[in-house]
């Protein structure tokens, strides 16, 4: 019996890490359920080629037929762009995803599960989940994985239809740093500036943005 | 309504309630974290090597 794989590596992104060629790893589900066609598609352009000028591999997580993988073939983008027959994976669906063999596309939550698993450090986003405003019990999962994952995550605060000081106490106990950049204020996704605070560290050598970098294990404390 | 399928439905909805300014918004961010985020990764590289160089760090295979 065929024993599927517990991760995919591209060979580009294994030859990246082997000679320390930074990547930047990216959601899929942003792709296929977070943006409409034809707007995911410039969307992942624009992602992979921001990425791609600084000298930097971009890498999408997904699950490809059922195998977890850390930076999809362009052929296989076609399908999660399509939007047809993907479910949406979180870090709990990625056994169910293996186990069912079909395309899955990877929440904030279960890329970190792969970027922790490929080794990945730093990851861009949109907006990471967090507290619901109703039923406040409905927290996201990408909170716990956070906690537990040592990758910097680049994102424009948690999703703007969120209780956003709910988010901001969950972060708070779960250990999770967050690092205004360019802002001394948690940013709302749609804004910058939220009259929350976060924990401004020292970003400056990270230069300019209005990005909150959430972040633990090694990067937190560079 | 609940659980995952609630996210894209609410985004739809403030997309259709701002006339499609949200995503340009969005579209916007999401390249802009790209290019901070390789900046990051780019800084965090360094990092590691200037600590290599300075023995700080064992690398083990």
């Amino acid at each position: 019996m065929h024993e599927p794989s517990l991760l995919r590596i591209l060979p580009d992104v294994v030859a990246a890490l082997s000679s320390r060629v930074p990547i930047v790893a990216l959601e899929s589900s942003v792709f296929a359920q977070g943006l409409p066609i034809p707007h995911n598609r410039t969307a992942a352009t624009a992602m992979t080629r921001a990425i791609s000028s600084r000298g930097v591999l971009p890498a999408i997580a997904a699950v490809v037929r059922g195998v977890p993988t850390m930076g999809i073939e362009p052929h296989e983008l076609e399908r999660f762009l399509a939007r047809e027959g993907v479910r949406k994976v979180s870090a709990r669906d990625l056994g169910v995803a293996v186990a069912a063999g079909q395309d899955g596309a990877t929440t904030v939550a279960a890329t970190l599960a792969l970027c922790t698993l490929a080794g990945v450090r730093v990851f861009a986003t949109g907006g990471i989940g967090g507290v619901h405003r109703e039923p406040s019990i409905d927290e996201s999962a990408d909170l716990n994985e956070l906690a537990r994952s040592p990758i910097v995550v680049v994102c424009a605060g948690a999703k703007s239809i969120l209780d956003l000081p709910a988010t901001v106490e969950r972060l708070e106990t779960l250990g999770i740093p967050v690092i205004g950049y360019g802002t001394s204020e948690l940013p709302g996704f749609f804004t910058a500036e939220t009259g929350l605070p976060d924990a401004p560290t020292h970003p400056a050598r990270w230069r300019e943005s209005s990005a909150l970098t959430s972040a633990s294990g090694d990067a937190a404390r560079s | 309504m609940r659980g995952a399928d609630v996210t894209p439905l609410l985004l739809a909805e403030v997309e259709r309630e701002t006339d499609g300014e949200s995503l340009a918004a969005n579209l916007a961010l999401l390249e802009r974290n790209a290019g901070v985020a390789a900046d990051i990764a780019i800084a965090a590289r360094d990092v590691l090597e200037e600590r290599i160089e300075l023995g700080g760090v064992r690398m083990v295979q």
